[in-house]
Protein backbone atom coordinates (compact mmCIF):
# COMPACT_ATOMS: atom_id res chain seq x y z
CA UNK A 1 0.00 0.00 0.00
CA UNK A 2 2.94 2.44 0.92
CA UNK A 3 4.69 1.54 -1.81
CA UNK A 4 1.77 2.43 -4.53
CA UNK A 5 1.09 5.69 -2.47
CA UNK A 6 4.55 6.38 -2.96
CA UNK A 7 4.46 5.38 -6.74
CA UNK A 8 1.46 7.40 -7.42
CA UNK A 9 3.08 10.57 -6.07
CA UNK A 10 6.52 9.83 -7.89
CA UNK A 11 3.83 9.70 -11.20
CA UNK A 12 2.08 12.54 -10.50
CA UNK A 13 5.60 14.84 -9.16
CA UNK A 14 6.59 13.93 -12.91
CA UNK A 15 3.78 14.91 -14.62
CA UNK A 16 3.54 18.18 -12.91
CA UNK A 17 7.45 18.50 -13.75
CA UNK A 18 6.94 18.02 -17.21
CA UNK A 19 3.46 20.77 -17.34
CA UNK A 20 4.42 23.85 -18.48
CA UNK A 21 3.87 26.46 -15.40
CA UNK A 22 1.58 29.44 -16.81
CA UNK A 23 -1.37 27.91 -18.66
CA UNK A 24 -2.16 29.46 -22.33
CA UNK A 25 -4.57 32.08 -20.81
CA UNK A 26 -2.30 33.59 -18.62
CA UNK A 27 0.19 33.84 -21.46
CA UNK A 28 -2.30 35.57 -23.75
CA UNK A 29 -3.59 38.10 -20.46
CA UNK A 30 0.45 38.28 -19.70
CA UNK A 31 1.50 39.09 -23.69
CA UNK A 32 -1.93 41.54 -24.03
CA UNK A 33 -1.25 43.41 -21.30
CA UNK A 34 2.46 44.27 -22.56
CA UNK A 35 1.24 45.29 -25.32
CA UNK A 36 -1.30 47.32 -24.64
CA UNK A 37 0.39 49.24 -21.62
CA UNK A 38 3.49 48.81 -23.04
CA UNK A 39 4.21 49.10 -26.68
CA UNK A 40 0.96 50.66 -27.84
CA UNK A 41 1.19 53.58 -25.32
CA UNK A 42 5.50 54.75 -25.33
CA UNK A 43 4.97 54.58 -29.49
CA UNK A 44 4.20 58.35 -29.48
CA UNK A 45 6.93 59.11 -26.82
CA UNK A 46 10.72 60.74 -27.69
CA UNK A 47 12.65 58.42 -29.21
CA UNK A 48 15.19 58.50 -26.13
CA UNK A 49 12.04 57.74 -24.06
CA UNK A 50 10.70 54.59 -26.06
CA UNK A 51 14.58 53.57 -25.98
CA UNK A 52 14.88 53.81 -22.37
CA UNK A 53 11.35 52.15 -21.61
CA UNK A 54 12.13 48.98 -24.07
CA UNK A 55 14.95 48.69 -21.88
CA UNK A 56 12.95 48.40 -19.19
CA UNK A 57 10.60 46.20 -20.85
CA UNK A 58 13.48 44.03 -21.64
CA UNK A 59 14.91 43.58 -18.24
CA UNK A 60 12.06 42.77 -16.31
CA UNK A 61 9.49 40.43 -19.16
CA UNK A 62 12.54 38.67 -21.11
CA UNK A 63 14.37 35.63 -19.96
CA UNK A 64 17.12 37.37 -20.82
CA UNK A 65 19.93 35.17 -18.69
CA UNK A 66 18.22 31.79 -20.38
CA UNK A 67 18.73 33.43 -23.31
CA UNK A 68 22.27 34.29 -23.69
CA UNK A 69 22.97 30.59 -22.18
CA UNK A 70 20.62 28.55 -25.31
CA UNK A 71 21.92 31.15 -27.80
CA UNK A 72 25.58 30.11 -27.02
CA UNK A 73 25.21 26.72 -27.11
CA UNK A 74 25.75 23.45 -24.54
CA UNK A 75 29.21 22.93 -25.92
CA UNK A 76 30.96 26.81 -25.11
CA UNK A 77 28.81 27.18 -22.29
CA UNK A 78 29.30 23.41 -20.80
CA UNK A 79 33.76 24.30 -21.18
CA UNK A 80 33.26 27.91 -19.51
CA UNK A 81 33.81 28.41 -15.90
CA UNK A 82 31.30 30.09 -13.32
CA UNK A 83 33.69 33.62 -13.88
CA UNK A 84 33.39 32.98 -17.53
CA UNK A 85 29.57 32.75 -17.97
CA UNK A 86 28.89 35.06 -15.59
CA UNK A 87 31.23 37.45 -17.89
CA UNK A 88 29.21 36.17 -21.33
CA UNK A 89 25.90 36.57 -19.29
CA UNK A 90 26.92 40.28 -19.00
CA UNK A 91 28.06 41.35 -21.97
CA UNK A 92 25.35 39.04 -23.85
CA UNK A 93 22.49 41.09 -21.69
CA UNK A 94 23.91 44.58 -22.43
CA UNK A 95 24.26 43.89 -26.33
CA UNK A 96 20.85 42.46 -26.69
CA UNK A 97 19.18 45.48 -24.56
CA UNK A 98 21.85 47.39 -27.22
CA UNK A 99 20.45 46.36 -30.19
CA UNK A 100 16.74 45.34 -29.24
CA UNK A 101 15.97 48.66 -27.78
CA UNK A 102 16.38 50.63 -30.53
CA UNK A 103 15.40 48.49 -33.17
CA UNK A 104 11.55 48.34 -31.30
CA UNK A 105 11.99 51.58 -31.26
CA UNK A 106 11.33 51.88 -34.74
CA UNK A 107 8.31 50.31 -34.34
CA UNK A 108 5.77 52.69 -36.33
CA UNK A 109 2.78 52.10 -34.38
CA UNK A 110 0.70 49.56 -36.35
CA UNK A 111 -1.73 47.88 -34.21
CA UNK A 112 -0.81 44.18 -32.70
CA UNK A 113 -3.54 42.21 -32.14
CA UNK A 114 -3.43 38.76 -29.93
CA UNK A 115 -4.92 35.81 -31.39
CA UNK A 116 -4.59 32.82 -29.47
CA UNK A 117 -2.46 31.04 -27.36
CA UNK A 118 -1.75 27.30 -26.71
CA UNK A 119 0.92 24.97 -25.58
CA UNK A 120 4.22 24.83 -27.82
CA UNK A 121 6.06 21.88 -29.17
CA UNK A 122 8.73 23.71 -28.14
CA UNK A 123 10.52 23.37 -24.23
CA UNK A 124 13.57 25.98 -22.82
CA UNK A 125 15.50 25.99 -19.40
CA UNK A 126 14.45 28.88 -17.79
CA UNK A 127 17.44 30.67 -16.61
CA UNK A 128 21.22 29.83 -16.36
CA UNK A 129 21.23 27.49 -13.56
CA UNK A 130 18.03 24.90 -15.00
CA UNK A 131 19.16 22.71 -16.86
CA UNK A 132 15.39 20.83 -17.69
CA UNK A 133 13.94 22.00 -20.32
CA UNK A 134 10.07 23.92 -19.47
CA UNK A 135 7.66 23.54 -21.66
CA UNK A 136 6.40 26.83 -23.16
CA UNK A 137 3.27 28.40 -24.16
CA UNK A 138 3.33 29.83 -27.82
CA UNK A 139 0.75 33.51 -27.96
CA UNK A 140 0.66 34.26 -31.73
CA UNK A 141 -0.18 37.86 -32.56
CA UNK A 142 -0.29 39.80 -35.81
CA UNK A 143 0.60 43.39 -36.49
CA UNK A 144 -1.71 44.77 -38.78
CA UNK A 145 -0.04 46.50 -41.67
CA UNK A 146 -1.48 49.22 -43.50
CA UNK A 147 -3.53 47.66 -46.70
CA UNK A 148 -1.05 44.40 -46.52
CA UNK A 149 -1.40 41.16 -45.00
CA UNK A 150 -0.37 41.21 -41.60
CA UNK A 151 2.64 40.18 -39.91
CA UNK A 152 2.66 36.78 -37.41
CA UNK A 153 4.66 37.51 -34.35
CA UNK A 154 5.07 34.46 -31.52
CA UNK A 155 6.15 35.18 -28.29
CA UNK A 156 7.28 32.36 -26.44
CA UNK A 157 6.18 32.38 -22.73
CA UNK A 158 7.75 30.37 -19.68
CA UNK A 159 7.44 31.05 -16.28
CA UNK A 160 10.09 32.14 -13.64
CA UNK A 161 9.92 32.59 -10.41
CA UNK A 162 5.68 32.69 -10.34
CA UNK A 163 5.48 35.55 -13.62
CA UNK A 164 5.82 34.62 -17.11
CA UNK A 165 8.55 35.49 -18.55
CA UNK A 166 9.25 35.59 -22.39
CA UNK A 167 11.44 33.13 -23.58
CA UNK A 168 11.89 34.04 -27.59
CA UNK A 169 9.71 36.10 -30.27
CA UNK A 170 9.33 35.14 -33.77
CA UNK A 171 8.82 37.50 -36.63
CA UNK A 172 7.26 36.34 -39.77
CA UNK A 173 9.39 33.10 -39.22
CA UNK A 174 12.99 33.32 -37.73
CA UNK A 175 13.54 33.62 -34.41
CA UNK A 176 15.42 36.00 -32.27
CA UNK A 177 17.54 33.03 -30.53
CA UNK A 178 17.89 31.04 -32.97
CA UNK A 179 19.46 33.90 -35.52
CA UNK A 180 21.77 34.54 -32.71
CA UNK A 181 22.82 31.05 -31.86
CA UNK A 182 23.69 30.96 -35.92
CA UNK A 183 26.84 33.27 -35.09
CA UNK A 184 27.71 31.05 -31.86
CA UNK A 185 27.56 28.28 -34.44
CA UNK A 186 29.11 29.85 -37.30
CA UNK A 187 31.98 31.08 -35.15
CA UNK A 188 32.74 27.53 -33.87
CA UNK A 189 32.67 26.39 -37.68
CA UNK A 190 35.29 28.86 -38.74
CA UNK A 191 38.67 27.36 -39.91
CA UNK A 192 40.06 30.99 -39.18
CA UNK A 193 38.62 31.54 -35.84
CA UNK A 194 39.30 27.43 -34.44
CA UNK A 195 43.14 27.83 -35.75
CA UNK A 196 43.90 31.30 -33.91
CA UNK A 197 42.02 30.22 -30.91
CA UNK A 198 43.85 27.01 -30.77
CA UNK A 199 47.29 29.34 -31.76
CA UNK A 200 46.31 31.24 -28.27
CA UNK A 201 45.34 28.18 -26.01
CA UNK A 202 48.73 26.27 -26.88
CA UNK A 203 50.09 25.90 -23.55
CA UNK A 204 46.89 25.49 -21.74
CA UNK A 205 46.90 21.67 -21.48
CA UNK A 206 44.47 20.34 -19.70
CA UNK A 207 42.16 23.55 -20.29
CA UNK A 208 42.04 23.54 -24.14
CA UNK A 209 38.20 23.12 -24.67
CA UNK A 210 37.89 25.74 -21.29
CA UNK A 211 40.57 28.05 -23.07
CA UNK A 212 39.57 27.46 -26.74
CA UNK A 213 35.80 28.35 -25.79
CA UNK A 214 36.28 31.37 -23.96
CA UNK A 215 38.69 32.63 -26.80
CA UNK A 216 35.46 32.17 -29.22
CA UNK A 217 33.17 33.74 -26.94
CA UNK A 218 35.65 36.85 -26.28
CA UNK A 219 35.30 37.58 -30.16
CA UNK A 220 32.23 37.26 -31.22
CA UNK A 221 31.29 39.42 -28.10
CA UNK A 222 33.95 42.08 -28.11
CA UNK A 223 32.49 42.60 -31.87
CA UNK A 224 29.13 42.56 -30.92
CA UNK A 225 29.42 44.38 -27.95
CA UNK A 226 31.28 47.76 -30.25
CA UNK A 227 29.16 47.35 -33.00
CA UNK A 228 25.65 48.22 -31.15
CA UNK B 1 62.42 -14.27 -66.24
CA UNK B 2 61.80 -10.32 -67.30
CA UNK B 3 57.92 -10.50 -65.01
CA UNK B 4 60.15 -11.60 -62.33
CA UNK B 5 62.61 -8.75 -62.31
CA UNK B 6 59.75 -6.20 -62.44
CA UNK B 7 58.15 -8.22 -59.65
CA UNK B 8 61.16 -7.98 -57.54
CA UNK B 9 61.77 -3.99 -58.44
CA UNK B 10 57.97 -3.42 -57.39
CA UNK B 11 58.34 -4.75 -54.10
CA UNK B 12 61.73 -3.48 -53.21
CA UNK B 13 59.79 0.29 -54.37
CA UNK B 14 57.54 -0.99 -51.95
CA UNK B 15 59.24 -1.89 -49.39
CA UNK B 16 61.16 1.10 -49.53
CA UNK B 17 58.10 3.29 -48.92
CA UNK B 18 57.10 1.62 -46.28
CA UNK B 19 60.23 2.35 -44.52
CA UNK B 20 60.17 5.56 -45.82
CA UNK B 21 56.96 6.30 -44.01
CA UNK B 22 58.15 4.75 -40.71
CA UNK B 23 61.00 6.75 -40.41
CA UNK B 24 59.08 10.13 -41.14
CA UNK B 25 56.94 11.22 -38.63
CA UNK B 26 52.81 10.66 -39.39
CA UNK B 27 52.15 14.25 -37.19
CA UNK B 28 54.54 17.12 -37.40
CA UNK B 29 55.95 18.42 -34.07
CA UNK B 30 54.00 21.38 -34.38
CA UNK B 31 50.93 19.42 -34.50
CA UNK B 32 52.10 17.47 -31.42
CA UNK B 33 52.87 20.66 -29.44
CA UNK B 34 48.93 21.72 -29.80
CA UNK B 35 46.79 20.07 -27.28
CA UNK B 36 43.43 18.45 -28.64
CA UNK B 37 39.96 19.93 -28.06
CA UNK B 38 36.70 18.94 -28.77
CA UNK B 39 36.05 21.75 -31.61
CA UNK B 40 36.40 19.58 -34.86
CA UNK B 41 38.22 20.04 -37.46
CA UNK B 42 39.82 23.06 -39.06
CA UNK B 43 38.09 22.28 -42.53
CA UNK B 44 35.75 23.97 -44.20
CA UNK B 45 32.30 22.23 -43.91
CA UNK B 46 29.91 23.55 -46.88
CA UNK B 47 32.21 23.02 -50.29
CA UNK B 48 30.00 25.87 -51.58
CA UNK B 49 30.82 28.34 -48.95
CA UNK B 50 33.32 30.05 -50.98
CA UNK B 51 31.22 30.55 -53.81
CA UNK B 52 28.18 31.60 -51.72
CA UNK B 53 29.93 34.55 -49.94
CA UNK B 54 31.34 35.80 -52.88
CA UNK B 55 27.65 35.75 -53.94
CA UNK B 56 26.54 37.28 -50.70
CA UNK B 57 29.19 40.40 -51.61
CA UNK B 58 27.83 40.89 -55.13
CA UNK B 59 24.06 40.75 -53.92
CA UNK B 60 25.65 43.78 -51.64
CA UNK B 61 27.00 45.53 -54.02
CA UNK B 62 23.83 45.27 -56.16
CA UNK B 63 21.75 46.56 -53.27
CA UNK B 64 24.26 49.52 -52.72
CA UNK B 65 24.37 50.86 -56.06
CA UNK B 66 20.85 49.94 -57.47
CA UNK B 67 18.01 48.47 -55.14
CA UNK B 68 18.65 50.53 -51.83
CA UNK B 69 19.06 53.94 -53.80
CA UNK B 70 15.87 52.80 -55.69
CA UNK B 71 14.21 52.14 -52.56
CA UNK B 72 15.17 55.14 -50.89
CA UNK B 73 14.08 57.67 -54.25
CA UNK B 74 10.94 55.73 -53.85
CA UNK B 75 10.42 56.15 -50.12
CA UNK B 76 10.90 59.92 -49.91
CA UNK B 77 9.27 60.92 -53.75
CA UNK B 78 5.92 59.07 -53.73
CA UNK B 79 2.93 59.59 -51.41
CA UNK B 80 2.16 56.91 -48.67
CA UNK B 81 -1.30 56.09 -50.47
CA UNK B 82 0.93 55.50 -53.88
CA UNK B 83 3.03 53.44 -52.13
CA UNK B 84 -0.10 51.19 -50.40
CA UNK B 85 -1.54 50.95 -54.27
CA UNK B 86 1.74 49.37 -55.42
CA UNK B 87 2.02 46.60 -52.63
CA UNK B 88 -1.32 46.43 -53.31
CA UNK B 89 -0.98 45.64 -57.21
CA UNK B 90 2.08 44.01 -57.18
CA UNK B 91 0.88 40.98 -54.74
CA UNK B 92 -2.71 41.43 -57.02
CA UNK B 93 -0.78 40.56 -59.82
CA UNK B 94 0.82 37.51 -58.37
CA UNK B 95 -2.66 36.18 -57.48
CA UNK B 96 -2.50 33.94 -60.81
CA UNK B 97 0.23 32.55 -59.86
CA UNK B 98 -0.52 31.61 -56.42
CA UNK B 99 -3.23 30.03 -57.18
CA UNK B 100 -1.54 28.43 -59.97
CA UNK B 101 0.25 26.65 -57.33
CA UNK B 102 -2.41 26.16 -55.09
CA UNK B 103 -4.15 23.86 -57.50
CA UNK B 104 -0.84 22.04 -58.12
CA UNK B 105 -0.86 21.25 -54.68
CA UNK B 106 -4.31 20.49 -54.33
CA UNK B 107 -4.56 23.17 -51.88
CA UNK B 108 -8.33 23.91 -52.43
CA UNK B 109 -9.24 26.04 -49.52
CA UNK B 110 -5.72 27.84 -50.18
CA UNK B 111 -6.99 28.68 -53.66
CA UNK B 112 -10.64 29.48 -52.96
CA UNK B 113 -9.16 32.13 -50.32
CA UNK B 114 -6.31 34.00 -53.23
CA UNK B 115 -9.63 34.07 -55.59
CA UNK B 116 -11.75 35.28 -53.10
CA UNK B 117 -8.94 38.47 -52.51
CA UNK B 118 -8.66 38.86 -56.17
CA UNK B 119 -11.97 38.48 -57.46
CA UNK B 120 -12.70 41.42 -54.19
CA UNK B 121 -9.87 43.50 -55.35
CA UNK B 122 -10.62 43.46 -58.89
CA UNK B 123 -13.99 45.15 -58.35
CA UNK B 124 -12.78 47.66 -55.35
CA UNK B 125 -10.03 49.13 -57.55
CA UNK B 126 -8.60 46.95 -60.01
CA UNK B 127 -5.82 45.29 -57.46
CA UNK B 128 -4.98 49.05 -56.44
CA UNK B 129 -7.15 48.46 -53.10
CA UNK B 130 -7.10 45.81 -51.20
CA UNK B 131 -11.14 45.60 -50.21
CA UNK B 132 -10.83 42.06 -49.35
CA UNK B 133 -8.86 43.00 -46.35
CA UNK B 134 -11.88 45.17 -45.41
CA UNK B 135 -12.60 41.44 -44.67
CA UNK B 136 -9.86 40.33 -42.32
CA UNK B 137 -9.08 37.96 -45.38
CA UNK B 138 -5.79 38.35 -46.93
CA UNK B 139 -3.60 36.53 -50.12
CA UNK B 140 -2.05 33.28 -49.16
CA UNK B 141 1.49 33.74 -50.37
CA UNK B 142 2.80 30.87 -52.70
CA UNK B 143 5.49 29.35 -54.90
CA UNK B 144 6.55 26.65 -57.18
CA UNK B 145 9.59 25.47 -55.09
CA UNK B 146 6.85 24.83 -52.37
CA UNK B 147 5.03 22.92 -54.80
CA UNK B 148 8.22 20.76 -55.55
CA UNK B 149 8.23 20.75 -51.48
CA UNK B 150 4.60 19.40 -51.22
CA UNK B 151 5.40 16.85 -54.01
CA UNK B 152 7.77 15.01 -52.18
CA UNK B 153 11.28 16.89 -53.26
CA UNK B 154 13.78 17.65 -50.83
CA UNK B 155 15.80 21.08 -50.23
CA UNK B 156 19.23 19.43 -52.00
CA UNK B 157 22.19 21.30 -51.51
CA UNK B 158 22.49 25.49 -50.15
CA UNK B 159 23.83 28.08 -52.25
CA UNK B 160 23.54 31.66 -52.41
CA UNK B 161 22.69 32.92 -55.68
CA UNK B 162 22.76 36.75 -57.48
CA UNK B 163 19.54 38.31 -57.07
CA UNK B 164 17.92 35.68 -55.66
CA UNK B 165 20.36 35.37 -52.62
CA UNK B 166 20.66 31.98 -50.09
CA UNK B 167 18.63 29.64 -51.55
CA UNK B 168 18.48 25.73 -51.64
CA UNK B 169 18.29 23.51 -55.45
CA UNK B 170 14.72 22.72 -54.97
CA UNK B 171 13.86 26.59 -54.31
CA UNK B 172 16.00 27.43 -57.02
CA UNK B 173 14.83 25.56 -59.56
CA UNK B 174 11.28 26.31 -58.14
CA UNK B 175 12.06 29.95 -58.93
CA UNK B 176 13.27 29.32 -62.66
CA UNK B 177 10.08 27.12 -63.16
CA UNK B 178 7.76 29.63 -61.80
CA UNK B 179 9.06 32.60 -64.32
CA UNK B 180 8.10 30.37 -67.07
CA UNK B 181 4.42 28.55 -65.16
CA UNK B 182 3.16 32.33 -63.93
CA UNK B 183 0.07 32.77 -65.79
CA UNK B 184 0.88 37.03 -65.77
CA UNK B 185 4.16 37.06 -67.28
CA UNK B 186 2.64 34.48 -70.05
CA UNK B 187 -0.12 36.57 -70.64
CA UNK B 188 1.50 39.88 -70.74
CA UNK B 189 4.71 37.65 -73.15
CA UNK B 190 2.20 36.22 -75.23
CA UNK B 191 0.48 40.05 -76.36
CA UNK B 192 3.94 41.29 -76.06
CA UNK B 193 3.54 43.19 -73.44
CA UNK B 194 6.68 42.27 -71.50
CA UNK B 195 7.82 45.80 -70.89
CA UNK B 196 4.53 45.54 -68.47
CA UNK B 197 5.62 42.75 -66.91
CA UNK B 198 9.14 43.66 -66.13
CA UNK B 199 8.35 46.94 -64.93
CA UNK B 200 5.79 46.07 -62.82
CA UNK B 201 7.90 43.49 -61.62
CA UNK B 202 11.16 45.58 -60.69
CA UNK B 203 8.76 48.11 -59.08
CA UNK B 204 7.68 45.19 -56.34
CA UNK B 205 11.37 44.20 -56.16
CA UNK B 206 11.62 48.10 -55.08
CA UNK B 207 8.61 48.48 -53.04
CA UNK B 208 9.18 45.01 -51.08
CA UNK B 209 12.80 46.74 -49.93
CA UNK B 210 11.74 50.05 -49.38
CA UNK B 211 10.22 48.03 -46.72
CA UNK B 212 12.68 47.37 -44.59
CA UNK B 213 15.34 50.47 -45.55
CA UNK B 214 17.60 50.70 -42.64
CA UNK B 215 17.34 47.26 -41.22
CA UNK B 216 19.42 45.17 -43.67
CA UNK B 217 22.08 47.83 -43.15
CA UNK B 218 21.95 47.78 -39.87
CA UNK B 219 22.51 43.49 -39.79
CA UNK B 220 25.02 44.00 -42.14
CA UNK B 221 26.91 46.47 -39.53
CA UNK B 222 25.57 45.00 -36.55
CA UNK B 223 26.15 41.09 -37.33
CA UNK B 224 29.59 39.36 -36.30
CA UNK B 225 29.51 37.34 -39.85
CA UNK B 226 26.17 39.08 -41.81
CA UNK B 227 26.57 35.69 -44.57
CA UNK B 228 25.31 33.34 -41.49
CA UNK B 229 23.20 36.24 -40.12
CA UNK B 230 21.26 36.67 -43.31
CA UNK B 231 21.38 32.88 -44.70
CA UNK B 232 20.02 32.26 -40.91
CA UNK B 233 17.05 34.14 -41.52
CA UNK B 234 16.14 33.35 -45.02
CA UNK B 235 16.54 29.79 -43.78
CA UNK B 236 13.71 29.92 -41.15
CA UNK B 237 11.49 32.52 -42.44
CA UNK B 238 11.43 29.68 -45.77
CA UNK B 239 10.67 26.74 -43.14
CA UNK B 240 8.19 28.95 -41.32
CA UNK B 241 6.65 29.31 -44.98
CA UNK B 242 6.87 25.47 -45.50
CA UNK B 243 5.13 25.25 -42.44
CA UNK B 244 2.32 27.54 -42.89
CA UNK B 245 1.14 25.68 -46.30
CA UNK B 246 0.92 22.37 -45.21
Amino acid sequence: MKKAILSIFAAVMLMTSTTAAVNPAQAKEFIEKLISEGISVWKDKPYDQQVAKFRDVMETKFDLDGIAKRTIGEKLWGYMDVKQRSKYVSDFRQMLLNRYSKKFSNYGGQDIIVTEASASMKAFPIGVDSSAPQPQIVVTSELRNAGGSPTKIEWFVGEENGKPTITDITMAGPSMVSTEQATFTAIQRNPENLKNAREACKNAGADMNKCVADQLTQKVMQYMLSAN
Amino acid sequence: MIENRHIKSWVFGLLMLVIAACESPIISEEAISIPIDDFGTEEQVDPLDGFSRAMMELNFFLDDYLLQPAATAYKALTPDFVQTGVGNFTQYVKLPFYMANDILQWKIDHFAQNFWVMTVNTFTGVGLINGAGYFEVYAKPNDFGITLHTWGTGPGFEVTLPFLGPTCFRDAVGSIVGLVIDPVSIVANYNDYRWANYSITGLGYIHGRSGYLGQLESLRKESYDPYVTIKSIVDQKRVSELKENE
